[in-house]
């Protein structure tokens, strides 16, 4: 079990924006956590991230909370934030160069990982840049290239979709299902329902601080009585219903 | 609310941040600073101006070169923000009374910064035998007539969108100061009047009359303004942090070598404030300019004493000023998220803290050679004890 959320509540002062959320990631699978904007999705990854402590609850990776272990627990998270989180003064290079010291990877084999990936998003031309002056999307590679050559057990990618070009997108799916095959997990937070129903192994779906639904797109189906439909009209029958 | 009162209620909000700021720039430290820098520069001015006979050429020149680049600083003050590019266009009429005030108040104010240079150079040009009596108002009269050209010229500017036209009248404005500075200290102080109130009467000509119904060129307006305040800006962040001061980041290729040779391959800490430090203008541009003063002061100043304090003083300076590295550092994310507990951020202050401040040592002891090897040595001696104190005792303390 790479992934176990348990009965977390937590929040930002002491009203609980999450309420006992449960749930967990086996390795291997792809988990999309679904929701409308405030639904908790954030909050919740800030929590498994660490930088968000639980009111009640846990939260383990690999057996093991971040009190216990904080190095091993972080080693173990690649996270890719929905809005890139860069240094101003270090260029792309000397980012890569950031995160092969602060995570201790083995240098020639993470710069041949960063320079496979480089090459696949084109910006090998741009590796003595500021990525500050980056677009969105170019922005969102150097996030996703500084995630993978730290060869996690657990990527948390929150919204990678907006701002990539269509070539970036399938390629950054493709990295996805090599690294599930590899063993590893993954949480993905996104609205672009389209692309998760394609791609992910299951679905939590928030609402209000709370898991609304949860399983496979089979099991959601015959939660909702509706069978054949698609994630977003399920979604939106969901929404109606509720008055969301 | 019209214009009118905005632009009040801008001119109101403008000098209430300036005061706040500046009540913080002129603190204790500084005061005494400026006043052993003043104190230094007068002494060493009276004993130059002492040494000039009347048919000198070398001053004559120097004085050009000082008011030369000395006139240019200050602009009008228009207060005009980048977004009224776009609010205030269908005002263009009721911008004219306005611009016009700003131009006056502007005009007021800078003359009275003009009288404040013309008073200094006095005595020069009583030595010089320029000007007759003691007290000269037509050296005044000459250095306010160019600093009111300078205004005319910029708030010309303002109205005209052909580039070509504002070329050529930036040229003339050249030619005229320098011809004007020439004439004035070459020639007679009397021809240099004439010339610069011929100039600026022209210029008033040109301005309210000749080009009376232009359109304002607003982008060229948001552009001065906004470079005028970052200056103004950029003076105040060298002494304390304002949110106005523009943290720029620039590239700086050309110090990579010195980064590799200061940063650790091995510490992220350390590998990134000495980025931080190097490519961040607030920190490398405020640790060059107090590096620059504190030289100066240093070499001006002649008594062993003295130079030594002054050392302190500005190492202490620099060093306080570079303290909220430890802020840069607490405030990324990335270092919550690495998996690095051996979270000694304030070991890696330490030791850039050491690299920098022996540097300006070593710089400043330098700087005393002029009063021996000894006072060199002892310079750098009290310094980098200094140093050392500073960044085992008090930085720990300040930053834990």
């Amino acid at each position: 079990m790479s992934l176990k959320v348990e009965s977390l509540t937590g929040g930002y002062s002491r009203i609980p924006v999450l309420k006992s959320v449960s749930f967990d990631i086996a390795d291997g699978e792809l988990i999309g956590l679904i929701g409308l904007n405030g639904a908790g999705k954030s909050t919740t990854i800030k929590h498994i991230i660490g930088l968000m402590k639980a009111f009640e609850g846990t939260v383990q990776i690999d057996g093991r909370t971040i009190n216990e272990d904080p190095e091993t627990y972080r080693r173990k998270i690649g996270f890719i934030p929905e809005s890139p989180l860069l240094y101003d003064e270090l260029t792309l290079k000397e980012h890569i160069e950031m995160t092969i010291m602060a995570y201790g990877l083995e240098r020639d084999r993470a710069w041949k990982t960063a320079n496979h990936l480089l090459d696949l998003f084109r910006l090998t031309e741009r590796l003595d840049w500021f990525p500050n002056d980056f677009s969105k999307g170019m922005k969102q590679k150097v996030m996703i290239v500084c995630a993978f050559i730290i060869e996690p057990s657990l990527f948390i990618i929150d919204e990678p979709f907006l701002g990539l070009d269509p070539l970036a997108i399938r390629d950054l799916v493709q990295l996805m299902e090599e690294h599930k095959r590899n063993g590893a997990s993954i949480l993905m937070s996104t609205h672009v329902l389209a692309n998760a129903e394609r791609i992910c192994d299951k679905f939590v779906v928030m609402h209000n601080g709370e898991i609304y639904a949860m399983g496979t797109i089979a099991d959601l189906r015959k939660h909702f009585d509706m069978p054949e439909a698609t994630l977003d009209e399920m979604y939106g029958r969901l929404a109606d219903r509720e008055g969301f | 609310m019209t214009v009118r009162d905005m632009f009040k209620k801008r001119t109101y909000e403008y000098y209430r941040r300036i005061g706040k700021y500046l009540k913080y720039v002129f603190n204790d430290h500084f005061v005494i600073a400026l006043m052993i820098l003043t104190g230094a520069l007068g002494f060493t001015y009276s004993d130059y101006v002492e040494t000039v006979a009347p048919s000198d050429l070398l001053p004559r020149l120097l004085l050009i070169v000082i008011i030369y680049f000395v006139l240019p600083i200050g602009g009008i003050r228009t207060l005009i923000e980048p977004a009224d590019g776009i609010y205030l266009l269908p005002l263009e009429k009721q911008m004219a009374p306005i611009m016009r005030r700003h131009l006056l108040i502007s005009g007021l104010f800078l003359s009275a910064g003009m009288a404040v240079i013309a008073t200094l150079t006095m005595p020069l040009m009583e030595a010089l035998n320029i000007s007759g009596q003691a007290y000269s108002l037509s050296w005044l009269a000459v250095l306010i007539c160019l600093k009111l050209i300078d205004l005319l010229v910029q708030y010309h500017s303002f109205q005209s969108d052909s580039l070509t036209l504002i070329r050529t009248i930036y040229t003339g404005r050249h030619i005229l100061i320098l011809g004007t500075l020439g004439l004035s200290l070459f020639v007679s102080l009397w021809v240099g009047l004439l010339l610069s109130l011929s100039g600026l009467f022209g210029l008033i000509y040109l301005v309210f009359s000749y080009s009376r119904e232009k359109l304002w060129n607003w982008d060229r307006m948001i552009d001065i303004e906004q470079k005028r305040v970052q200056g103004i800006y950029r003076l105040i962040n060298l002494f304390i942090e304002t949110p106005y001061g523009q943290n720029k980041v620039k590239r700086m290729k050309g110090f990579d070598p010195l980064i590799s040779i200061i940063s650790s391959k091995k510490d992220p800490h350390m590998y990134y404030i000495s980025r931080v430090f190097i490519r961040q203008t607030a920190f490398s541009g405020l640790y060059v300019r107090l590096l620059t003063i504190g030289l100066i002061v240093i070499y001006f100043t002649p008594v062993l004493w003295l130079r030594t304090l002054v050392s302190v003083l500005f190492i202490y300076l620099i060093g306080f000023q570079l303290l909220p590295l430890k802020q840069v550092l607490d405030e990324s994310v990335h270092f919550k998220l690495y998996p690095y507990t051996n979270t000694d951020k304030i070991k890696a202050i330490q030791k850039l803290l050491n690299m920098a401040l022996i540097v300006t040592s070593i710089i400043f002891s330098l700087g005393a050679l002029n009063g021996g090897w000894e006072t060199t040595g002892i310079v750098f001696l009290i310094s980098t004890v200094f140093v050392f104190g500073f960044n085992s005792v008090y930085v720990p303390r300040r930053l834990g």
